[in-house]
């Protein structure tokens, strides 16, 4: 029991983590809020229910593919909503971040109506059995592909020639021009990686918890959420931040099962609606006393 | 005097109604150090972000290796071989010292041997390959910044105010390395207010007042009319 609703929190927690990732690295490399960034997790979950109707593939076949349209989307993306606003103050690519988001909800609403839709699994529907354990196929390999993603995006970013120039420009824009980096070709790569691991979330996502083609608004904030909780401009801030956001949303409420004297001492603390509170009460907390967030880097970064 | 490298024809420069470049003319031969001398708010980084393209001209040309580039991108410049060095120094904060020299350079190799060139250089860096820029102190960081700049492999540096808020012993030292970089054959425009410093290390130099260029002339003679140089930069 421990076991799967410790599996389940993960799980969330890191589909989170990929959908915050994305979110920092363009809010760095442009200094702009990407509100559209939810919309990308329910364009992937989307991408990966046609793929999957069509392809008939199990959802870890089809990650690739959907990782690649949405890579490709999110730099399409950049070039409505960022590229013609980027001499403008971030607040025009907020604006625009929230339109094209809207026009991404009802074109999903008009292809695919507004009834919740299942993704595919990753492997198989069921559960994953190991000395009289069982824990949720799904869950597990959500956190695998997780993790393999988000240990991709470290070494690219850290460990490659582009991964420098990516961050250069996120830290310092006019001088990574001035050393002859590309910065324009840069920032549209960021809105590809972004999307593209917003995308695999959704895909994911989209087989335990459905998809519907207003989810993205609750996604982005959740995105917002992590990245103030773990620190703003910070990534593994985001990942740590999206795991204490699902550690709430599944665990907190699921403690009087592990311990059931819970249940008799404080019944209402332990629902899925005293848990948001208490998570946004947490969050209030952290902005009013730790403004850099729990893992905010102490030096003052040009963003 | 060598071939030009750069020719600046008549550059006016402004930020709103303020005009901080009022035509500048003046240019720098292959492979000669130029010392762009004048008091704070003459127009001396206004002069460099015009040549690097981090500002707009309003008119007047600049060619470099005998192309126009005014209207060129600032990658562009980077890749034709201007190295630029800004005052304060820009450092890529959350990259180490060694990706601040990697991440500039064209090279096959990612870069790799040419940042053995620049340690040499530089001794000091070589003992802080893994400080992330915020980690060093102001001497370094200008020298990594002069050095990154290099490792483009320029044809021209351009240098603003490498000197500004280090101590004399380390001011000589940056300055002394501008003089063996210019000896090796490349070019360097140098912008400082550390008149005689500058005026010691370069072949010729400009005097620049109030966003015009008010004397021209070679920088030992500058030098020797050291009251005369002082005039110059005095107050308006």
């Amino acid at each position: 029991m421990l076991l799967q609703i410790l599996a389940n929190a993960l799980a969330l927690g890191a589909a989170y983590a990929l959908l915050a990732l994305g979110f920092v690295l363009i809010l760095n490399a442009t200094g702009a809020v990407n509100f559209a960034h939810g919309d990308m997790v329910m364009a992937g979950g989307y991408v990966a229910i046609a793929m999957g109707s069509v392809l008939q593939l199990p959802g870890a076949l089809l990650l690739p593919l959907v990782v690649a349209v949405m890579a490709l989307l999110g730099f399409v993306f950049s070039w409505f909503a960022y590229f013609p606003l980027k001499n403008r103050p971030p607040v025009s690519v907020f604006i625009s971040t929230i339109a094209l988001g809207i026009i991404f909800q009802n074109s999903a609403n008009a292809i695919y109506g507004a009834a919740p839709r299942k993704g595919p699994p990753l492997l198989s529907e069921g559960n994953f059995g190991m000395g009289g354990i069982t824990i949720g196929a799904q869950a597990l390999g959500i956190v695998v592909v997780a993790i393999v993603l988000i240990v991709a995006q470290h070494l690219l970013l850290n460990r490659s020639g582009i991964g420098r120039k990516l961050r250069a420009t996120a830290q310092d824009r006019e001088m990574a021009e001035a050393v002859g980096i590309r910065v324009n070709r840069m920032i549209a790569l960021t809105f590809a990686l972004g999307s593209a691991l917003a995308g695999a979330a959704g895909l994911m996502l989209s087989n335990t918890f459905f998809i519907t083609p207003t989810d993205g608004t609750n996604y982005v904030i959740k995105a917002y959420i992590a990245v103030t909780i773990g620190g703003w401009g910070s990534l593994s801030g985001a990942v740590c931040g999206a795991l204490i956001i699902a550690l709430f949303e599944v665990l907190f409420p699921s403690l009087p099962l592990l311990i059931p004297p819970l249940k008799i001492i404080a019944p209402w603390l332990f629902t899925q609606t005293a848990s948001t509170i208490l998570l946004y009460v947490g969050l209030l907390a952290i902005m009013f006393f730790r403004p850099q967030g729990l893992f905010g880097e102490t030096v003052q970064r040009r963003v | 005097m060598s071939a030009a490298l750069l020719e600046i024809d008549d550059v006016v420069a402004r930020y709103g109604q303020i005009e901080a470049l009022r035509g500048v003319s003046l240019m720098v031969g292959e492979g000669e150090a130029v010392a762009l001398v004048g008091a704070n708010g003459a127009g001396k980084s206004t002069l460099m972000k015009c040549l690097m393209g981090l500002l707009a001209p309003a008119s007047g040309s600049v060619r470099f290796a005998g192309k126009d580039i005014t209207r060129k991108a600032t990658f562009t410049r980077a890749e034709l071989g201007i190295g630029y060095s800004p005052e304060g120094r820009h450092i890529f904060q959350g990259l180490t010292v060694h990706e601040n020299l990697l991440v500039a350079s064209r090279d096959r190799d990612g870069g790799r041997g040419h940042a053995e060139d620049i340690y040499a250089i530089f001794p000091p860096l070589r003992e802080k390959t893994a400080a992330r820029g915020w980690e060093l102190s102001g001497g370094q960081q200008q020298m990594l910044s002069i050095g990154r700049a290099l490792m483009l492999r320029p044809r021209l540096l351009l240098l603003d105010e490498p000197s500004l808020g280090l101590s004399p012993l380390l001011m000589t030292e940056v300055l002394n390395r501008v003089q063996d970089i210019a000896a090796r054959g490349t070019a360097v425009l140098l912008a400082e207010q550390n008149v005689h410093k500058a005026l010691s290390v370069s072949h010729r130099a400009y005097v620049i007042k109030l966003g015009r260029i008010i004397k021209a002339s070679a920088s030992s003679e500058l030098l020797a009319d050291a009251d005369l140089t002082s005039a110059f930069l005095g107050a308006y």
